[in-house]
């Protein structure tokens, strides 16, 4: 059964990862909002690496694998950390860069891969994990980090009157980051040998519905299409803006500084 | 004028430290805007550091020639909030 569904998933998912990085990324040239190049190359490089489960790339599936959550990485520092004191950007940062050197050394040494395809020495076992925690965490913080700034963005802006679908788009991905960084951690369960046919079924699906609603969720978040947009928006009521010339706006202001009153135009 | 979000939640901002209507805090805030780039800069290209600067300079203006006596503190907030909200100019803009 894997046989045919795994490659269908990945496919699948391949498509739609590649079609949200490249959609971004002439979303970028558009609106000149550079740090969606971060946003982009994390899809693109996503896509590649999915890629190489097709393709055998050689010495780059050495580099390949989570080079894409660099760019991820820097997307969450200039779209929410700009101007910001905090130094979880370079914590992470240096986390990442840690965790991916040490992540090639193993592969390098050992050749591991996941799932196994053939089973390996015993006293490998422990090393093996060692290798499972080093992607569980280089994985998951990034995703955590994402998926927690975006939560904690659509929770603080639900008391402003926005847009409705913008709200949603933040909850999409702050949703399929944390399933992605969540899956992370189901290597722990995976074969010592057997590859993908010897997965535990319900490990299967996990990580299976973890890579779709990752990938349908952002496709939806990124490229949103209008009758959902309207489907969210529909019960907010957009207003036309009200234009007021300098003067007018003075008019209404100079009074109410002084002590007059602005209720008539409340909204 | 198209009204984006980011303007919106500076408007509700300054709409309460200023005790006017939002509209009339979006409009000031938009006034600010054209000082800042004039009319041809499009507004739904206006990046974080655009806004800070809008923020700094023009609106700071403003708020000094109507008299408003605590400004500086308003700018602060201002800016707190524009930092607090960031990204939305980009998740709402793409």
């Amino acid at each position: 059964m894997y046989e045919f569904v795994i490659p269908t998933i990945i496919l699948t998912c391949l498509i739609v990862i590649f079609y949200t990085g490249f959609f971004l990324l002439y979303r970028m040239f558009i609106t000149k909002f550079y740090n969606l190049f971060g946003l982009a190359m994390f899809f693109i490089l996503y896509g590649i690496q999915l890629l190489g489960e097709f393709i055998p790339f050689g010495i780059v599936r050495y580099f390949l694998p989570q080079l894409c959550l660099l760019f991820l990485i820097l997307f969450v520092k200039y779209t929410f950390y700009k101007d910001s004191k905090s130094k979880i950007t370079i914590l992470i940062l240096l986390i990442f860069i840690i965790l991916k050197i040490l992540e090639v050394l193993f592969v390098i040494f050992y050749d591991f891969q996941i799932p196994l395809k053939e089973t390996i020495a015993i006293e490998l076992i422990p090393i093996f994990y060692i290798y499972i925690t080093i992607l569980a965490v280089q994985i998951s913080i990034p995703m955590f980090w994402l998926g927690y700034k975006a939560l904690m963005t659509y929770i603080n802006l639900k008391n402003y009157n926005i847009e409705p679908w913008i709200k949603k788009r933040y909850l999409f991905v702050a949703i399929s980051a944390l399933f992605l960084g969540l899956s992370s951690y189901a290597n722990y369960f995976m074969p010592y040998k057997g590859g993908y046919e010897a997965v535990n079924p319900i490990i299967f699906i996990f990580v299976a519905s973890a890579l779709l609603i990752f990938s349908f969720g952002n496709l939806l978040a990124w490229v949103m299409p209008k009758s959902l947009k309207r489907y969210f928006n529909r019960k907010y009521e957009i207003k036309e803006e009200e234009y007021f010339s300098q003067k007018e706006l003075m008019d209404i202001i100079k009074p109410k500084l002084s002590g007059g009153n602005d209720t008539d135009r409340n909204n | 004028m198209i009204l984006i979000e980011i303007i919106n939640i500076l408007g509700e901002t300054l709409a309460e430290k200023l005790n006017i209507s939002p509209p009339a805090a979006r409009g000031l805030i938009k006034l600010s805007i054209q000082d800042e780039f004039g009319p041809f800069k499009p507004i739904s290209q206006l990046s974080y550091e655009d806004f800070k600067l809008i923020i700094t300079q023009s609106l700071n203006e403003r708020l000094v020639n109507l008299d408003v006596e605590n400004f500086k503190i308003i700018i602060n907030k201002m800016l707190e909030e524009l930092k607090r909200n960031q990204s939305v100019i980009t998740i709402a803009g793409v």
